[in-house]
């Protein structure tokens, strides 16, 4: 079931074109990662899709709703952490949940329970009654994740949301994240860290100058680039005649030398690569180390990216 | 309405009990000093002379009191709010909100006010109190209750829309909530300051609407909440649609007809039996907003360009382009608005009994004044995005428009000069008659010769966005 349907959208502001006719569309469950430079046009982006702005030209369904027209109805079910924001420092945690699912027409009964359960979730159980102005840039973060599930919304929008945090506050978020992903929650998360979102997106999409370079799932974009692999090889001495070695190989570019550590990129499957290694123990060279580091996001955004260029 | 998410939320933070009883407290002193003064001065000043003069006082003093908590107060709390949330920035928490505009707007209004609302409740108690005992009638009473929250709500309406502006810096205030309290409520604030041994007869003040004969008091009231009405619009609209323009085309000519209507009724009477100075007045008010409607309706040179693009998906030809651009322009709904202010201003020169003729040619000399001056705007919005400081350069050339007539005319002691400048044209066909007036069309000739460089610096300009349009 298709939850975000996005066609032809343009957003301009002025003469810049912060989003350049995009099109794509996320099924349910999808942890979509958007990806891209600063000024790609991510934010521009999830912020129309938060019903925040109106596209220029283009149309939305959300959920099945129109988003030019039943933006009312569709703030209902999605939820939207922007890049920077605060929470109302006069409240307490327990008294901003309370008026988030009030106004997000949580029934009544529910609300007591459903604010419990969800200061349990982001771990905020014990600063219910603190007011959110005594709370830490970390846990006001994980407010906002709070903010975000109190009404339980079908679609989640994440705009850079560990922008900001110490590295502690962003191992607890990422943790709050991995179990929102892991319960189905369909979820659009922007970042320009890419490390942030490997491991935890089944789809990307890359953006850059408001365009839509690549998008789908990440296996199958790792696939579709991929052809080559980059090995890690540790020796323990010798390492330069190990590079001569290497240097005439067929199908290995050797990439870097660093303390003993080579890095090689290689154009054939694994058979080569046990060629390479049978090699180098063959002629006496200790090989500490042999891996194949598998492509990940940073190195698809930056293949995609040279490909541009 | 108390089930609004909003006014809770405000509940929460502002009637904490800590809150409360510090608010309680200092209310309480000062009810308790202001009977405890005006008691004193009775006992032993023979200030009031009779028990009944010392309610009087106390019921004004409590008056005075609930203009500053209704009017002031109230006003700077709703402008506050927005203004919070975007400096809080959690402004896209409150943008996301589910909840239609018109519960937004209630909520604000009421919550944000709740402190206030509480306190003017407990002040009617006491003007109830010492009204009654100072020998005000019910229906005086009823009348001055009546004008106290129309106000309250037009000056609560007109800040909360002045506030919502999401490009608010931190150090901006709102300096047209300021600008419009002092107009709006300053004016009205004087009744009972000034005329304070005089307020009862506004009980029986009678003021002329058209042929309507409306006590002054409830003829305030209902023209507070005429433009109540448009200000809470306007906030529904904002927070609808915040990127656009207060208002409509459509609902800026249509508040010129209601402001232009009501204009007419309060000046109708006066029309017929006294001078044409009171016609001139007229034009000169309504005149204003002619000028003010296009700045909360000005397309910007973004949208003009958005607009372009919208259009060229239907046609490519540059000709109809600008013929688009032209009709949707900034400058002929000014065009419009000005035809509105020649309608009523031709309904004056008829039932003031004015020379016709007469009439039509200085309508056409206000019209080559406003003709300029609304080229100039025009010009700001489309040369802003290539200079900020193009506004400095605009408003000194306004001022040097309106000023270096005058100047020259002192120097010269010559009349001539005078009447070529918008504000001594004003002023010299209200102090003499229009045969002794100076050769006016020089005054329009000058006006229209002006123009051209305007326009043609705009013409450039609309072509300009054509070209760029196409580059994107």
């Amino acid at each position: 079931m298709e939850i975000v349907e996005i066609n032809n959208i343009r957003k301009e502001f002025g003469t810049v074109v912060a989003v350049n006719n995009v099109s794509f569309s996320v099924d349910k469950g999808q942890v979509l990662g958007l990806i891209g430079p600063n000024g790609a046009g991510k934010t521009t982006l999830l912020r129309i899709l938060a019903t925040v702005l109106r596209p220029t030209t283009g149309s939305v369904r959300l959920l099945g709703y129109d988003l030019a027209k039943e933006y009312l109805q569709i703030r209902k079910y999605i939820g939207f952490m922007p890049d920077f924001f605060n929470l109302y420092n006069d409240l307490t945690p327990r008294e901003c949940l309370e008026f988030f699912a009030k106004a997000y027409q949580v029934k009544q009964d529910l609300i007591p329970k459903r604010i419990g359960q969800t200061l349990e979730y982001v771990e905020l159980k014990d600063k219910s009654d603190s007011l959110i102005r005594h709370l830490s840039r970390g846990m006001v973060q994980r407010m906002g994740v709070a903010v975000l599930l109190i009404h339980d919304p079908d679609l989640l929008l994440l705009d850079e949301p560990a922008s900001g945090l110490d590295p502690k506050a962003r191992i607890q978020l990422r943790n709050v994240l991995n179990k929102l992903s892991t319960e189905g929650k369909t979820i659009i998360i922007s970042s320009h860290i890419l490390t942030e979102l490997s491991g935890f997106c089944s789809h990307i999409a890359i953006m850059d100058k408001g365009r839509i370079k690549l998008h789908g799932a990440v296996e199958e974009i790792q696939q579709k680039i991929a052809g080559s692999a980059k090995v890690n090889i540790s020796v323990l001495k010798d390492c330069d005649r190990a590079v001569d070695l290497i240097k005439k190989f067929k199908d290995a570019e050797l990439i870097t030398v660093e303390n003993n550590n080579i890095t090689v990129e290689m154009d054939k499957g694994p058979e080569g690569l046990a060629d390479l290694n049978t090699l180098l123990v063959k002629e006496g060279i200790k090989v500490v180390s042999f891996s194949e580091r598998k492509t990940d996001l940073e190195d698809l955004f930056m293949k995609i990216s040279s490909e541009e260029n | 309405m108390l089930k609004n998410p909003l006014i809770q939320r405000y509940r929460y933070s502002l009637l904490r009990p800590s809150h409360v009883l510090v608010y309680m407290t200092i209310y309480i002193s000062i009810v308790i000093l202001l009977l405890f003064i005006n008691y004193t001065f009775y006992r032993y000043q023979d200030t009031f002379y009779t028990l009944k003069g010392l309610y009087k006082g106390i019921y004004y003093q409590f008056l005075t009191f609930q203009i500053i908590v209704l009017w002031f107060w109230g006003a700077v709390s709703s402008a506050s709010a927005v203004k919070d949330e975007i400096i809080g920035k959690t402004y896209d928490f409150f943008r996301m909100l589910p909840l239609s505009a018109h519960k937004k707007t209630t909520g604000i209004l009421i919550g944000k006010n709740l402190v206030v609302l509480f306190l003017g409740a407990i002040n009617c108690l006491f003007l109830i109190f010492f009204g009654a005992a100072g020998g005000f009638s019910a229906n005086f009473q009823i009348q001055v209750l009546f004008v106290l929250f129309s106000i309250m709500i037009l000056a609560n309406s007109i800040a909360l829309l002045s506030s919502i502006n999401p490009d608010r810096k931190k150090t901006q205030t709102n300096g047209m909530a300021v600008v419009v309290l002092i107009c709006f409520c300053g004016s009205f604030l004087v009744i009972p300051l000034s005329g304070i041994s005089e307020i009862e007869k506004l009980e029986t003040t009678i003021a002329k609407f058209f042929v309507l004969e409306i006590p002054l008091l409830v003829l305030i009231s209902l023209i507070a909440l005429y433009f109540s009405c448009w200000a809470i619009k306007g906030i529904l609209r904002k927070f609808t649609r915040e990127d656009e323009p207060l208002f409509t085309r459509k609902g800026a000519l249509l508040f010129m007809l209601g402001f232009e209507f009501i204009l007419l009724g309060l000046f109708y009477h006066h029309l017929g039996t006294t001078e044409t100075e009171v016609s001139y007045a007229y034009w000169v008010i309504s005149l204003f907003a002619a000028f003010a409607i296009p700045l909360g309706t000005l397309r910007t040179f973004d949208r003009y360009l958005e607009y372009i693009g919208l259009i060229r998906e239907k046609t490519d030809s540059n000709g109809k382009i600008i013929n688009h651009i032209l009709i949707n322009s900034n400058i002929s709904l000014a065009l419009g608005l000005f035809l509105i202010w020649s309608a009523f201003s031709i309904v004056t020169i008829l039932i003031g009994k004015m020379e016709f003729l007469q009439g039509l040619h200085l309508i056409w000399i206000v019209f080559s004044f406003y003709l300029f001056l609304m080229l100039l705007l025009e010009l700001h919005v489309l040369y802003k995005p290539l200079s900020k400081k193009i506004e400095l350069l605009l408003i000194f050339i306004v001022a040097v428009y309106v000023i270096l007539p005058m100047i020259l005319s002192a120097i010269l002691e010559s009349e001539i000069f005078y009447i070529h400048s918008p504000l001594g044209f004003f002023v010299a066909i209200m102090d003499e008659p229009y045969k002794d007036l100076p050769s006016l069309t020089s005054v329009w000739g000058s006006n229209i010769i002006l123009s051209v460089i305007p326009i043609m610096l705009i013409s450039k300009r609309y072509n300009h966005i054509l070209k760029l349009r196409r580059k994107m």
